[in-house]
């Protein structure tokens, strides 16, 4: 079927005929060639589900998309969804994944209701598996920051998300989920020792060098002085000075050790 | 009118047609021939590009390095028909200066992460040895122009320095001050030159403005005299305590939305009369210039000073030039010294006019080693040095004119800008009502009045929609990316943390942007309730 659709859109003879060479391409945003190249391979391979689930990303995202290859992208990622097996599959996942995404990030305006279920079928379904949890982080964005029809409250959206705490394990998604966390935390106007916690938490995950680190230890110092941890606050304000020597924020450190200097002598409560 | 537009849309597509058919993509005489097209309209900084061009095929004789310059007024119509053409130049630079450029690039230029993330091997023996090319440079390539956040890659490399600054009449600033070398220091002393360069025309008799400036300049030049003026507010509204606007515009714009500013901050009110000041000492009539007509003012010496992004025009002035950084508000100005942190750090400005390598290109190979050789110490060194431009790379040593373009570090962070609000239609509404903040002597309210009546709420809510919009598209091709990447990595997921973090960050200010929309709406709702 997707193979049939991508005459439509022009496939050529020149297309590379290997799903890991279109894989590739999908990596580089080169969503035309990878459409080809996926669809070339059904031709003679048309029950790999993960050719079926390239083909249907690489042409949701084909620059000549048009209504009818839409429809048959969906009701391909419906039905690899289906038939996900009862331990679902990575193919089955990466379809349920793919729907919430569809929803949040092609609609117009988003659907962010429709995108949360998929995410949490996705997640419910998948249990631990590192698509399960990505699953789980997207539905953690969308608790703490997308105007849902239930409308819940600021401490609904924060709970509701903490929940998913131990559901997030694998070290990058950590490190994403706990960022996401203590915006959606602070925006939210949470307890600041709460958001101290999780800012701790995220610092011993070792962020990699990144304006994510620059600004966690702004954060740090700044939440641990406001919760009275002077000592703390100073330690990580001077982590930042030897980290971030020349940043727009580094005069602002040096003036909030210097006030730290100057009305207290240190110390923890 | 109608004569008129099909007249240039005419004279731009021959310039088009001339450039493409000119353009030659096979080889000469066995050598390889490689395309570069550059934006750089200064006859010394073209002439360096040609120099080093030549010192490559030097180093690699099979290769033929042939250069086109692209005017910048037709690169968008160029830049479009290069994309979908089976033979773009090899390497391609590119200035974002619209919208649709970013997405252009993005889609249809090769990812170039790998060679940013690699020592460059043209600075062997060199104080880069070893250094990764991203940290050769001196903004560590943090630019829009060079990485893609949202696709989590880098496209292209940078090549000019842009700082703001004012530059000047060394002869007229001798005459009036008594030395060519005079700059002022603060904000009081700014306005006394402008002052005695105001008496000195009229004691001379002379048709002589302190500052030449058009509609633009007065943006530039307003934003750097009143950006100290609401840096306070700036923090206090900094709800996550990062300790800056993490994007100017996008910060700015999401902060008005949920009402945590607005036009009526006293904070915003004083940047606005610090514009009115500035405004002053213009040319009378400067809304109607364009930039050509200010360079014309300038370089004929009607005007003192004027404001520039880089000393590109230092040869065609017949006087020598000097520069100084803008002297902004500090704590201890009587008026407004309360909202005041000090003069901002210039540690995020980014270097632009990105090199970048085309996807349809057939010599990706000798691009890429192309992109090293030009962004080496050496290779921008002497680029540096023959165009008179602001450097790139680390150590690499600038003209005494550039220097003062060097960006100084030190400093706080940036205050809230009214002009950084939403995009095209804040924009167009702040310049179409930007007289009224010159006229009269309650120029402040009456502006403030316009842009209020003219609903520039629902103006930023518009423009902020179209961000969201453009977000949504960004982030669903880098799920199926990231998605790819996942299967080209197989059980591990550590090639995934990276671009996972990318996304989270780009993702999570599309849903800053939705929440702040929200916002905006509930207040709305609720007004209309309980007006």
């Amino acid at each position: 079927m997707l193979a049939a659709l991508a005459s439509t859109i022009g496939a050529t003879e020149a297309a590379p005929k290997s799903t890991a060479q279109a894989w590739t391409l999908t990596q580089q945003y080169q969503f035309a060639q990878a459409q080809q190249a996926f669809a070339g391979e059904l031709d003679t391979n048309a029950e790999s589900r993960d050719t079926r689930l390239g083909a249907a990303l690489a042409m949701l995202n084909h620059p000549a998309l048009k209504s009818k290859a839409l429809r048959t992208s969906l009701d391909e990622l419906q039905q690899l969804w289906d038939s996900r097996g009862e331990i679902p599959d990575r193919v089955g996942l990466w379809a349920g994944y793919a729907l919430g995404r569809w929803s949040q990030n092609y609609e117009s305006p988003p659907d962010f209701d429709l995108a949360n279920t998929w995410f949490e079928r996705t997640a419910s379904a998948g249990d631990d598996h590192y698509i399960a949890q990505l699953a789980r982080l997207k539905s953690a964005g969308l608790w703490l920051f997308a105007p849902l029809k239930s409308n819940p409250s600021p401490t609904t959206r924060i709970s509701e998300v903490v929940a998913m705490d131990s559901r997030i394990t694998d070290r990058g998604l950590r490190i994403s989920y706990l960022v996401l966390l203590i915006d959606g935390m602070l925006l939210n106007k949470a307890d600041h020792r709460e958001v101290l916690t999780r800012l701790v938490e995220v610092w011993a995950l070792n962020i990699p060098p990144s304006d994510t680190r620059a600004r966690t230890l702004c954060q740090l110092g700044t939440l641990s002085r406001m919760v009275g941890y002077q000592e703390q606050a100073i330690a990580y304000y001077q982590q930042f000075l030897v980290e971030f020597p020349v940043d727009i924020r580094t005069q602002l450190v040096r003036d909030r050790l210097a006030e730290i200097a100057e009305t207290s002598e240190g110390g923890q409560p | 009118m109608k004569r008129i537009q099909l007249i240039i849309l005419t004279a731009i597509f021959g310039l088009c047609a001339f450039i493409v058919i000119s353009r030659k993509s096979e080889t000469s005489d066995g050598k390889i021939v490689l395309r570069v097209s550059h934006l750089f309209k200064e006859p010394a900084a073209e002439a360096a590009m040609e120099a080093i061009g030549a010192e490559y095929s030097r180093l690699h004789p099979e290769v033929t390095v042939k250069f086109l310059k692209v005017p910048l007024p037709i690169f968008l119509q160029w830049f479009r028909t290069q994309l979908i053409s089976d033979e773009p130049p090899d390497i391609v630079q590119y200035q974002l200066w619209h919208r649709d450029l970013r997405q252009m690039v993005a889609q249809g230029f090769e990812p170039i992460t790998d060679l940013v993330e690699q020592p460059n091997p043209y600075n062997r023996g060199t104080s880069m040895e070893g250094i990764s090319l991203r940290d050769s440079y001196v903004d560590g390539l943090q630019g829009g122009e060079a990485f893609f956040p949202e696709m989590g890659a880098y496209f292209g490399l940078t090549y000019r320095g842009v700082t703001l600054r004012v530059v000047y009449n060394r002869d007229l600033m001798a005459k009036i001050m008594g030395d060519p070398d005079w700059t002022p220091n603060n904000w009081p002393e700014f306005m006394a030159l402008c002052e005695q360069t105001e008496t000195y025309a009229q004691d001379n008799n002379l048709k002589l403005f302190p500052i030449a400036a058009d509609k633009f300049g007065i943006y530039l030049m307003g934003n750097e005299a009143s950006i100290s003026v609401s840096q306070k507010l700036a923090l206090r509204t900094n709800y996550n305590y990062d300790f800056t606007l993490t994007t100017a515009t996008l910060d700015t714009s999401l902060r008005f939305l949920r009402g945590e500013w607005n036009l009526r901050n006293p904070e915003i009110l004083a940047g606005l009369d610090v514009y009115r000041k500035v405004a002053r000492y213009m040319q009378p009539g400067f809304l109607q210039f364009d930039v050509s007509d200010v360079n014309f003012q300038f370089l004929q010496g009607y005007a003192l000073m004027t404001i520039a992004g880089g000393p590109s025009f230092s040869d065609q002035a017949n006087f020598s030039l000097g520069a100084f950084r803008i002297p902004g508000l500090k704590p201890d100005d009587e008026k407004y010294g309360d909202y005041v942190l000090g003069p901002y750090s210039e540690a995020k400005h980014a270097t632009t006019y990105a090199f970048g390598i085309p996807r349809n290109t057939k010599q990706k190979e000798v691009a890429r080693d192309f992109l090293q050789f030009l962004t080496s110490q050496q290779t921008n060194q002497k680029f540096t040095l023959a165009s008179g431009e602001v450097p790139v790379i680390r150590d690499v040593q600038a003209t005494p004119l550039a220097s003062k373009f060097l960006p100084h570090l030190d400093g706080y962070i940036y205050g809230i800008l009214p002009r950084a609000l939403g995009n095209t239609s804040t924009r167009q509404l702040f310049s179409e009502n930007l007289y009224r903040l010159f006229q009269g002597e309650d120029g402040v309210e009456k502006f403030v009045s316009e842009l209020e009546d003219k609903d520039i709420m629902s103006a930023t809510v518009r423009d902020i929609r179209t961000m969201a919009q453009n977000y949504q598209r960004n982030l669903r091709e880098t799920d199926a990316a990231l998605t790819a990447k996942s299967y080209q990595s197989d059980h591990s997921t550590e090639p995934l943390d990276q671009h996972i973090l990318s996304q989270t960050l780009f993702e999570m200010d599309f849903l800053r942007i939705i929440y702040s929309l929200d916002q905006a709406e509930k207040r709305e709702t609720r007004q209309v309730r309980n007006p």
